[in-house]
């Protein structure tokens, strides 16, 4: 008898994301789902039974269409991002190149993609959906009502995925499987990310939140979140939570809403499967490679600033890798971006101290984005250093050097976004707090050149480079409280205490690294 | 009596915390100033590890080693500037053009900047590249990057000169200027190789001496005719299939349901 080719497929994608699991991944569905089972039936309707009178007020308002709209939006949009940004990231070509070769149809692989990935998110979706049936259940919520709740929440979550999947095949298909296409990926995946972050921010803020509990008057997002099936839905879980009961409680609208969202999803299904013959295709788009533009004055004065020679050249070099990796570009101007929204979605401080604080936590990132590619490309790229006399410091300087080059000029834009919120400037003293994030930013380069050496990372994976980010993040955090502890932040001695710890710790880091560094084998 | 350009005495590398995985044990030998010495052994055996070792790229565990005169953990400055290395798997900056690359690693080299230029140039030119000098390596082949990097290996123009697997990713053609390449480095500017490969016609019309490691320790060493004749064989092929244990008779089919001889 014939396997069912998606149905194979889909064990291979669940097992391959849950191999860190080891030998539990087969129970994982089970462990995860006895918890909540127990949580939804017992612990947070008993929580939920105390506050039985808000809840009541709460779903009478019309806040509560706005807040499961905004929840079921936000799930639609993070699950459809989601399988794009990974999948663009991952870049794994070589897999498709097995997967085409074998006698199976294009549908299967995409099918297989997201039958497969299905568990391991809807062991998420179940539980944010149990909670919410849970918090309902004091009010006299039926059991059909209840698992139609949960339906909407898994419909919502299937629609996006398979739309997130298709999407991503797609895009792929469409950047080719060139190196180039590669490097466009990688960079599109951070690019995807931002308009997700953005949106956060602004239901954060409460923008999304006002906007849409402005009902009076309809207005452009309350129009384009209805077209969303996330809409659907959410107007069937309130009505649900204001006509609680059984089968009989039940208005003609809201099965039929219900049932809205079963055709979007097997309408989203059929397409899909007639699209996944133009996916998953190893077709590069073009067979041209790119050349190396003619050095310019950009490169000759970086030479210049380099000192010229020898050294000179080495910066150079390492300077056109890392600035012709759209990736990285990507990483810089995600940090940018991030200032950008934390400005427009948070700003307003009255101080300059004020403005600035959000861009202590930031340079972190930014550092480590920009440093952080130093072992990346694996030992062998560290060899040629190795092998060379004295290799190993021309390594460690000319990155130095290259990465204090890119940090100082996105320091001054950020700093620049980051005090535009700031009302009455005092321009002599902005600029004097420039200069101090730009020589902040300097020991930061070098404490993150240190850590990145110290424990290196050798592989591209956004989530590897993430440990020695988030060590560099918490340290800034540390300073920042030790400020705030010692009632000096906003002070000179604050911001001097803080460049202190930062470059007697990246000193202390880079010695270590560049011990690890010789030691690496 | 030749100078000696390597000598290795109980050269040893070990992994692991108690040094259990053994990579190198014991390795005793000389290369000769001149010479073309071939290092085989089946994957795994312990010839990378030899290479990198005579690279001070890894440190030795025990034993001692010079090269050019220069002690092993002592002079490795010395020694990596005397040295050229084609890697088995070598790092390469994909975003680098090939002559970008070239410049690149004679900087690292400290060739002069007169000097690099035309050497580039004429590496390139050599190595028929020289049209796509300006195209990012990320587009090029297996093969163009393997002559590439053994441009890249010749541009400080060493004395001494390590090949691991110089030719198994290219074409004839490449593969044929490769060997004669080498064959006039060795001949006519004196330089001494040391090539590690598996494509045996290769070793056997470029070597003077080729030495047989496997599971990390030297179990033979000698000329052609040497090893023919200590082993009784008539192919290299045969005498390093002796040394190196052969092939285990294994049923090759076993492996198939038993159905007739054609299905």
């Amino acid at each position: 008898m014939r396997r069912r080719k998606w149905l194979v497929l889909a064990k291979n994608a669940y097992l391959i994301r849950t191999s860190s699991f080891g030998g539990l991944r087969y129970a994982l569905p089970f462990l995860i789902g006895v918890p909540v089972v127990v949580a939804m039936f017992i612990i947070v309707p008993w929580i939920a039974d105390f506050f039985l009178d808000e809840l009541e007020l709460f779903f009478l308002s019309s806040a509560a269409v706005a807040f499961i709209q905004i929840i079921l939006f936000t799930m639609f949009i993070l699950f459809l991002t989601f399988p794009i940004s990974f999948s663009l990231n991952s870049g794994q070509e070589e897999h498709y190149e097995v997967l085409l070769s074998a006698p199976l149809k294009p549908k299967d692989v995409i099918l297989g993609k997201f039958v497969g990935d299905m568990p391991f998110y809807s062991v998420g979706v179940i539980a944010a959906s149990s909670f919410l049936v849970a918090l309902l259940l004091p009010l006299g919520l039926g059991v059909i009502q209840a698992i139609m709740i949960m339906g909407i929440f898994l419909l919502t979550f299937f629609s996006a995925l398979w739309i997130g999947v298709v999407l991503a095949a797609m895009i792929r298909s469409k950047i080719g499987s060139s190196a180039r296409g590669k490097d466009v990926g990688k960079a599109l995946s951070m690019a995807v990310a931002l308009p997700m972050v953005g949106l956060m921010y602004a239901i954060m803020s409460g923008m999304v939140y006002s906007a849409l509990l402005d009902s009076g008057s309809k207005g452009p997002l309350a129009f384009a979140l209805d077209l969303l099936p996330s809409s659907w839905g959410a107007d069937v879980v309130v009505s649900f939570a204001l006509n609680p009961g059984g089968v009989s409680d039940m208005s003609l609208e809201e099965p039929l809403r219900f049932a809205a969202m079963i055709v979007f999803f097997v309408g989203a299904l059929w397409v899909g499967t007639k699209l996944a013959d133009r996916a998953y295709s190893l077709e590069s788009q073009s067979l041209s490679s790119n050349l190396a533009r003619p050095e310019g004055q950009f490169y000759r004065t970086v030479r210049a600033v380099s000192g010229g020679g020898s050294f000179g050249s080495l910066v150079v070099s390492v300077f056109k890798d890392y600035g012709r990796r759209l990736e990285n570009v990507s990483k810089v101007v995600y940090i940018i971006g991030l200032v950008m929204l934390v400005t427009f979605f948070f700003g307003g401080a009255e101080d300059i101290e004020g403005g600035l604080i959000m861009l202590l936590f930031l340079l972190p990132f930014l550092s480590g984005f920009i440093v952080g590619e130093v072992t990346v490309r694996g030992k062998e790229n560290l060899f040629i250093y190795r092998k060379a006399p004295r290799g190993e410091m021309r390594l460690v300087k000319a990155r130095i050097v290259q990465s204090i080059i890119v940090m100082v000029p996105l320091t001054v834009i950020a700093s620049a976004i980051s005090l535009t919120s700031v009302s009455g400037l005092d321009m002599g003293y902005a600029l004097l707090m420039v200069l101090y994030m730009v020589a902040l930013s300097s020991s930061l380069i070098i404490f993150s050149l240190g850590l990145f050496l110290m424990f290196p990372v050798f592989s591209e994976k956004p989530a590897d480079m993430m440990g020695n980010v988030m060590i560099l993040s918490f340290f800034m955090m540390g300073c920042f409280f030790a400020t705030l502890f010692l009632s000096l932040f906003g002070e000179a001695a604050g911001w001097l205490l803080i460049l202190t710890l930062t470059s007697a710790s990246g000193i202390v880091a880079l010695l270590l690294g560049v011990r690890n560094l010789k030691a690496i084998e | 009596m030749p100078k000696t350009m390597i000598s290795t005495k109980q050269l040893s590398k070990s992994y692991g915390k108690s040094g259990q995985v053994v990579a190198l044990d014991k390795l005793t030998l000389d290369v000769y100033e001149g010479e073309t010495f071939g290092l085989l052994g089946p994957n795994g055996a312990g010839k990378t590890t030899t290479v990198r070792l005579l690279n001070c790229i890894v440190k030795p565990t025990g034993g001692s080693a010079t090269v050019g005169g220069y002690d092993l953990t002592r002079d490795s400055i010395e020694i990596k500037r005397m040295t050229g290395l084609l890697a088995e798997s070598p790092g390469l900056y994909e975003k680098l053009s090939a002559q970008e690359f070239l410049e690149f690693m004679g900087a690292l080299y400290d060739v002069p900047t007169d000097t690099l230029s035309s050497r580039t140039d004429k590496l390139l030119r050599l190595f028929g590249l020289h049209s796509r000098r300006n195209h990012l390596l990320e587009g090029y082949s297996r093969g163009m990057k393997q002559k590439v990097l053994i441009a890249a290996a010749l541009i400080h123009d060493p004395p001494l000169l390590f090949f691991d697997e110089p030719t198994s990713t290219l074409d004839p053609n490449a593969a044929l200027m490769v060997k004669d390449l080498m064959k006039d480095l060795a001949e006519n500017a004196g330089k001494t190789i040391v090539v590690c490969s598996h494509i045996l016609p290769v070793v056997e019309e470029l070597c003077d001496r080729i030495g047989v490691i496997n599971r990390g320790a030297l179990v033979a060493v000698g000329t052609m005719n040497e090893l023919l004749e200590k082993t009784g064989k008539d192919t290299l092929e045969k005498a390093y299939l002796d040394i190196t244990g052969g092939v285990q008779q294994k049923e090759l089919l076993s492996w198939r349901e038993l159905r007739s001889a054609k299905t």
